[in-house]
């Protein structure tokens, strides 16, 4: 029927409209059949893609660092693994641990980075501020969820990382302090 | 919308970060505050019992493997709608029915899936929608009953906003006729 013939009807239809429910229940309990096709792996998994991505490039911006600092190193990726495994149980005690090494290192920061090359030295701040920046990220994410396991070890092992940074800094200078290594 | 609107409440925050920890009696929980909705629109949409059950099922194990996903930036119901959706939208081009349901089911068959829970009025209008040509359903039961607008149709069926609307004020005239022809005295007395 045209709508000129009955100007009241949309109005009607959009009131019967109105009073459909926006709930049906299935005649069936769905769930049986739901559960027993859930993965098995927690739906979590995705969750901290981007938070794995961050703290990659952070590990890829400490190797870089190290590298360019101490060429000859082996694998200057195992020593922050190594370390977030020998950290304390407890995530608290832990960071506290890293902050007291980090401010006797960081002490010193400025003036050993005016003895390394521009080139390297850039390079070197670059990293730590790719670290700084994931820090704040994983912070920010820990203050929303402080009891999530995955986040307090990604924030360690961020902190493994700029330990390792900050460490590696630390003897190259004395190196060329010494005269020994031109960087 | 308000934002207030796409706040989730703390409850169902709650049961969220839960379920995405592999909690399954969170997600249980979950399920059961949002199928309703779910299948509400699985059934208009499909207007076949076994198949919207079959997409809500779908949808919810799919949401489960995606919750890491969901950050709270629309609420949960419309996530798990666009995931219903596509789950009828993909069962439908899986099965090779994605011509008008009326090839496939019958009308009695169809009506006793629709009005099952509903009298009066609302039975002759669920019965009306759902014998509307499926695509003009679609549209039609996404933005007259659940309220989303022509382009947030439009993006959740994948098609022009131009073709969203067309199709809803072709759905809208063949309503006026068929209700004004089978259920035009209930309905507009």
């Amino acid at each position: 029927m045209p709508e000129h013939e009955d100007r009241s009807r949309p109005d009607r239809l959009d009131e019967a409209l109105a009073r459909l429910p926006q709930e049906v229940q299935p005649e069936h309990d769905l769930w049986p059949g739901i559960a027993a096709a859930l993965p098995k792996t927690p739906a979590r998994r995705w969750r901290y893609l981007p938070l794995v991505a961050t703290v990659a490039a952070v590990a890829f911006a400490g190797l870089l660092a190290v590298q360019l600092l101490l060429p000859e190193a082996q694998d200057p990726t195992l020593a922050p693994t190594q370390t977030v495994a020998e950290l304390p149980a407890e995530f608290l005690a832990a960071e506290a641990a890293y902050r007291q090494v980090r401010a006797q290192r960081v002490a010193d920061l400025a003036d050993q980075l005016e003895q390394l090359s521009p080139e390297t030295r850039a390079s070197v701040e670059r990293s730590l501020d790719t670290i700084q920046s994931a820090l704040i990220e994983l912070r920010a994410a820990l203050g929303e969820a402080p009891a999530d396991p995955v986040l307090q070890h990604l924030l360690l092992s961020v902190y493994s990382q700029e330990m390792a940074v900050l460490g590696q800094i630390d003897q190259a200078t004395q190196v060329v302090g010494d005269g020994s290594i031109e960087i | 919308m308000v934002k207030a609107e796409l706040d989730l409440d703390r409850e169902e925050s709650a049961y969220l970060e839960r379920a995405r920890n592999g909690d399954t009696l969170a997600f249980e929980w979950l399920y059961r505050r949002h199928v309703g909705r779910v299948y509400a629109l699985c059934l208009r949409m499909t207007a076949e019992v076994t198949l919207a059950e079959e997409c809500t099922q779908r949808c919810f194990i799919r949401a489960w493997t995606r919750l890491g996903d969901f950050r709270g930036d629309s609420k949960l119901t419309t996530w798990l709608h666009s995931i219903a959706i596509n789950e009828v939208l993909g069962a439908r081009r899986a099965s090779g029915r994605d011509r008008a349901v009326l090839v496939s089911v019958s009308d009695e068959e169809r009506d006793s899936a629709i009005v099952a829970n509903d009298a009066g009025d609302e039975m002759d209008l669920e019965r009306t929608i759902a014998k509307l040509p499926e695509r003009a359903r679609h549209v039609f039961v996404l933005i007259a009953i659940h309220g989303y607008t022509h382009d947030e149709a439009g993006a959740l069926l994948g098609v022009a906003e131009g073709t969203c609307k067309a199709q809803y004020h072709r759905a809208r005239r063949l309503l006026a006729e068929r209700l004004g022809h089978s259920a035009g005295e209930s309905m507009h007395a």
